[in-house]
């Protein structure tokens, strides 16, 4: 899974921008990919879940249109 | 007009729709997003329900709407989850993420509880968005996940869950034991979204995409648990693997 990521990372994310936000609950990866190729989202999420010892136990990748659809809506304040 | 006047001639006026919308508008979103998972179904849910209360009012337009507005929302919820299980989907099916803002806040479209009451619901508002709560409620029938919600996040009393899904109290029971049962997987392994964990998933997060930016494969390697599942959904529009990866 590693060397998947890191070659997604590396290859079809270069040039992107992420910024960090909190999604659901929890920290996650808004991706934005300039001149995405056909069959390449130009938006995407990263989520994780830690499992007791700290390590990443779930990985979730959003890239379908539909399911992005409430990015952006401004969240109340603290 | 009355609004019941007008409802007696089958519609409601525009401005009295306008003003059941801004009262109820946040608590149907939350309650069709927790429902379905997605953003955009919800919208569509909440849409369809005011599209209803508008030309198909209830008989009684001067008793409170909110027991009226939770029911058809949730019947429209039902329809559209079991539509969906019967399509196919391409790959794995993922919820749709909302923000939800720094901390504890709840996002602004949440529903707001009156001053002084927390809910006292098995699950709260922030743990009931979380991806993993959402996912668990997939092993869940549409009806499961409507008690559930009703009961556990949204503190609903049997009788008010009854009257909400126009079932009786017994019923209720019995669907809510089985959807409980249903969660216990879930349960089991429930991490709540405290400050800490947003702390301590913040720092991971950021070592690991810094760790696959730099093409430091140990490094991923490192913060990964040997047991790791990744899922993408890409809805069958772009590239992303269709099974679930699992292992470093």
């Amino acid at each position: 899974m590693a060397k998947f990521y890191g070659n997604v990372a590396t290859r079809s994310l270069a040039g992107a921008t992420h910024e960090m936000t909190m999604l659901n609950g929890l920290p996650a990866i808004v991706t934005a990919i300039p001149g995405p190729v056909p069959g390449q989202a130009a938006h995407l999420v990263t989520a994780i879940a830690l499992d007791d010892d700290g390590r990443v136990a779930r990985i979730w990748s959003i890239l379908a249109t539909r399911k992005l659809t409430a990015l952006g809506r401004t969240p109340a304040p603290a | 007009m009355s609004a019941s006047a007008s409802s007696r001639r089958g519609g409601l006026p525009r401005e009295a729709l306008g003003a059941l919308y801004q009262e109820h508008e946040r608590f149907l979103w939350g309650l069709c997003y927790r429902l379905t998972g997605s953003a955009a179904d919800a919208d569509d849910l909440v849409q369809a329900t005011f599209v209803r209360a508008m030309e198909s009012p209830p008989a009684r337009t001067d008793e409170p709407w909110r027991p009226w507005l939770t029911r058809v929302a949730i019947n429209l919820g039902r329809d559209l989850l079991r539509r969906r299980k019967r399509q196919r989907y391409v790959g794995p099916w993922l919820p749709s993420p909302v923000e939800t803002g720094d901390e504890s806040a709840i996002a602004s479209y949440e529903p707001q509880l009156a001053a002084g009451v927390t809910t006292e619901g098995r699950y709260d508002m922030l743990e009931s968005v979380s991806f993993a709560f959402l996912l668990a409620l997939e092993a869940l029938t549409p009806k499961q996940r409507a008690v559930l919600l009703l009961r556990d996040v949204f503190d609903y009393s049997v009788a008010e869950t009854a009257q909400a899904l126009g079932v009786s109290e017994p019923d209720v029971k019995t669907t809510h034991h089985r959807a409980r049962r249903a969660m216990e997987a879930y349960d089991h392994e429930r991490c709540r979204p405290t400050r800490e964990v947003q702390e301590r998933t913040r720092t991971v997060l950021a070592e690991l995409m810094g760790a696959f930016a730099r093409g430091d494969l140990a490094g991923a390697e490192r913060r990964l648990a040997s047991s790791v599942i990744a899922l993408s959904d890409g809805g069958g529009e772009f590239f992303a693997a269709r099974v679930p990866v699992v292992g470093v």
